[in-house]
């Protein structure tokens, strides 16, 4: 319930007064390019992402060739680079005074080309996207369909069939999670579009509300960024009822093929090709950048911006762990509509953007102070940033811990409890264990999450506190991407911690 | 188990951090005398502002703390947080911010003849409730040989069709455009100011997007021969540390705009001092501080920002630029057009 009270507080001061001019954003002259931007954009990246994602999880997974060992865990990487840094690398490097153009302008005229457009847009956030469905159907690759798979080779049916008929429909649950994932990140983004000049729901929230002071036309649109989030869920919903697969009980690893002659020098240049561009190669702008940069404060603070990020990072997907798995655990023991619409609507946070939870997590903090102290004491506290996190982020602790959960039903629970046992002992010597693989997951993926984090950090966080993303914004906002470059470097790379240990987690089956 | 030590300890952990980076609010009567410290909410994220503030921390030994975000997302949080807000000063990097804080009633009167004596009337809000610090101008960046320097003229002369195609700026979304437009609604009317950011919407040579630079580097690269920046991020790129992109800067020649008549746009970053400011003597203090010739001296040679303070000599960069005459315009009008120019922009299909 705390969880929900910032959207109370944002829907009451919409709908509480000025009752006579509602829904006057319908006539807003952008209205249709924002949905169609928006909708173009998800379609685009989801297609994009499901492609690539899927494509190269069945590659890694069930074949052999030169360097999968390297790839399996590589080609997670690109997930620990925050979109906005993408963005301006991208741009960077194709742009006019870029290295592409530089280095060729010694042989010939030169060669550069302007990427700021939408299809630009899709490609670069398709690159740091795609993890998310690489990761999601490699699990399911992994864990559970080996056997599937193999009766339907013993049966004699082709590889395309196979694809088709078996493969495909036994990982679209799978699928349709990390494409979900991916279409929230989309439709959530603010830094790289606004940096593309491609106005969507989410930067047309931030002008109604912040630049035309318009709140009720920014929560109506945000309210219509809801429905298509809606509709999205249902849809990702449908995909689990329609394909619930039983697990088998001993779900055995099927050894991968191994690829001979071209057919193999094709997967690893495919998979090399994809790892190049999507992480060596802004990895390697970026430190080409840094090579460049006079001395800056980043340097001498990057100590303390770095101890920033990760007490956020680990203090909110902590948070976020520990409000999940209660919530996930009354479900189990109250199993009903009410506390299934609970759990659900937790999650509802991920499909708002940043600023605006911000907004509604600062309003609830103010009236608690109001309550309880005598001035401001938890607004503009660290506290009140993580328990924003914890509102935003437990839609993406909620899958991967869901998941956990549904495979295992409630019977175990009613058992435990026909020994006699209390709900303590359940959540201690039951649930906890039982769901920590879920738990540690869920835990990377916020954490990966909060590390790239800005809109919330930025608003919300108290005096003299920067964070390793929110100081490589601050100099990329000002033109200054000599001076980003350490910070977005740093961030990369403590953004890898969470994303290896993803790695380890989902190679264990 | 272990993982439920883990968290109270983190509670505990965190706890102890919100105390302390908290700057102290309660019991006022206190801290006032304790800990002297002025807080700022901020939208200028320079090296040299920071530079700055520790040389104050230093030389009176009032601590400076600084928020930085968005201007706007600042005033929203300034706003809710209403008479309990620890903010003493907010600080954009434009006028029109600072007039909407004064329209929100955010912002009380500042009393301080060394700081109307060094900041021109134009510059400050009537009230004096803020004031500029530093100074940038809205120009053209032209390509030397694709424009002839008799083809330069006024902003207006942008919607001529003697520009199609020719003409790039960045989105309406950046507050720079939206004052320069705000500044063509006061002088021209609202009326002439749309058919002018239609006209000049449709003369551009791609849509708009990327930030300044990247419309000095495009009219560098021949995509198009004239950009509208800001002075001071072309002083920046002139200065860059990367050859090719200080080669484009070169390669555009620099035009201040409407010298015959009303003079070039202008805009500021400026401060203004809260309503509820729990440390206002320290925050006139600090603003005295900013605009001393010293200070000012600092903000033109790192940054490329005209000075306020006519003490202060503009850097050498500037100063081969030449002097310019200035639109006199009352920097409030830009805040007082400036939704009617964000919408004037949604009409105009400039993004």
């Amino acid at each position: 319930m705390l969880m929900l009270l910032p959207f109370f507080f944002l829907l009451s001061s919409t709908f509480g007064k000025e009752s006579s001019n509602q829904w006057s954003i319908l006539d807003s002259p952008g209205l249709t390019e924002w949905i169609s931007n928006s909708i173009g954009l998800i379609l685009g990246v989801g297609g994009l992402t499901c492609a690539l994602g899927v494509s190269l999880a069945l590659l890694v997974t069930n074949y052999q060739f030169p360097g999968v060992r390297f790839f399996r865990w590589a080609l997670l990487m690109p997930l620990a680079i925050p979109s906005y840094i993408a963005a301006y690398v991208f741009h960077g490097i194709f742009e006019y005074t870029g290295p592409l153009n530089q280095v060729s302008m010694t042989f010939s005229d030169g060669w550069y080309m302007n990427i700021m457009n939408p299809w630009g847009l899709v490609i670069v956030l398709s690159l740091v996207l795609y993890p998310y469905v690489f990761s999601t159907t490699r699990v399911a690759l992994q864990s559970r369909f080996a056997s599937y798979y193999e009766s339907a080779r013993s049966l004699g049916l082709s590889s395309t069939q196979r694809f088709f008929k078996v493969l495909l429909p036994l990982l679209s649950p799978a699928i349709a999670g990390g494409v979900f994932l991916v279409m929230m990140e989309v439709l959530n983004d603010y830094g790289a579009m606004k940096y593309f000049g491609v106005p969507t729901f989410t930067t047309a929230i931030f002008t109604q509300w912040f630049s035309l002071g318009d709140k009720n036309g920014a929560i109506q649109l945000a309210l219509m960024l809801f429905a298509i989030v809606g509709v999205l869920a249902v849809l990702e919903s449908r995909f689990h009822r329609k394909h619930r697969v039983t697990e088998s009980h001993r779900s055995r690893t099927s050894t991968p093929r191994i690829l001979k002659g071209w057919k193999s020098s094709l997967a690893s240049t495919f998979c090399g090709f994809i790892f190049f561009i999507a992480f060596v190669a802004p990895v390697g702008y970026l430190l080409w950048l840094f090579s460049f940069a006079k001395r800056s404060r980043a340097v001498s603070e990057w100590f303390g911006l770095t101890t920033n990020s990760l007490i956020t990072g680990i203090a909110g997907a902590l948070t976020v762990q520990f409000l999940v798995l209660i919530t996930q655990f009354v479900r189990q023991l109250v199993r009903g509509r009410f506390t299934f619409w609970i759990g659900k609507s937790i999650s509802m946070g991920y499909a708002i953007p940043g600023a605006i939870i911000a907004i509604g997590v600062s309003a609830v903090a103010i009236s608690f102070d109001h309550t309880f102290f005598d001035g401001l004491t938890l607004q503009g506290s660290i506290l009140m940033l993580v328990f924003a996190y914890a509102v935003r982020f437990s839609g993406v602790a909620y899958q991967p811990l869901n998941a956990e959960a549904e495979k295992r039903s409630g019977r175990l629970f009613e058992a435990g409890r026909s020994l006699g046992k209390n709900s303590w002992a359940l959540l201690k010597d039951l649930f906890i264990p039982l769901s920590r693989k879920g738990v540690l997951i869920a835990a990377s993926l916020v954490a990966i999450d909060i590390l790239k984090e800005l809109p919330l950090t930025l608003i919300l966080r108290p005096f003299n506190f920067d964070t390793l993303a929110t100081k490589a914004f601050e100099y990329a906002d000002d033109e200054l991407l000599y001076q980003a470059a350490l910070p977005s470097l740093s961030v990369i790379l403590v953004g890898l911690i969470p994303v290896l240990l993803l790695n380890r987690l989902m190679r264990k089956p | 188990m272990k993982k439920l030590l883990w968290f109270s300890a983190l509670v505990l952990m965190m706890s102890c951090a919100t105390e302390s980076s908290e700057p102290a609010k309660d019991a006022p009567e206190e801290t006032v005398q304790e800990t002297q410290e002025v807080n700022i909410y901020s939208h200028r994220h320079y090296d040299v502002d920071q530079e700055l503030f520790e040389e104050f921390e230093a030389s009176t030994g009032i601590k400076v703390n600084v928020v930085k975000a968005k201007a706007d997302e600042l005033l929203v949080r300034l706003e809710n947080e209403g008479a309990d807000s620890p903010a003493d000063l907010i600080m954009t990097s434009d006028a029109g911010r600072l007039v909407r804080a004064e329209q929100k009633g955010l912002l009380q009167p500042i009393e301080s003849e060394l700081l109307n004596a060094r900041v021109a009337k134009n510059l400050r809000d009537p009230q004096n409730k803020w004031y500029a610090l530093t100074v940038r101008a809205r120009v053209f960046a032209y390509h030397p040989e694709r424009v002839s320097a008799d083809e330069l003229t006024t902003y207006e002369d942008l919607a001529n069709e003697n520009w199609q195609g020719r003409i790039i700026s960045r989105s309406s979304s950046n507050i720079y455009n939206q004052s320069l437009l705000a500044s063509i609604i006061a002088n021209d009317g609202a009326e002439a100011a749309t058919a002018w950011a239609k006209a000049v919407r449709e003369n551009m040579a791609r849509d708009p997007q990327g930030n300044d630079r990247a419309q000095v580097k495009a009219v560098a690269a021949g995509e198009a021969d004239l950009a509208i920046v800001n002075t001071y991020y072309l002083g920046k790129m002139l200065n860059s540390e990367n050859e090719a992109e200080r080669l484009a800067g070169e390669s555009v020649k620099l035009f201040f705009p409407n010298q015959d008549g009303r003079g070039t746009h202008i805009n500021v970053s400026g401060s203004g001092l809260t309503k509820h400011s729990p440390n206002k003597e320290n925050a006139i203090k600090l603003l005295e501080f900013l605009t001393s010739k010293e200070a000012q001296q600092r903000f033109a040679d790192a940054n490329y920002e005209y000075p306020v303070n006519p003490e202060a000599q503009a850097s050498e960069l500037l100063q081969s630029w030449g002097e310019f005459k200035r639109d006199s315009l009352n920097l409030i009008e830009l805040g007082l057009n400036n939704a009617r120019a964000i919408e004037i922009f949604g009409a105009a299909n400039w993004n």
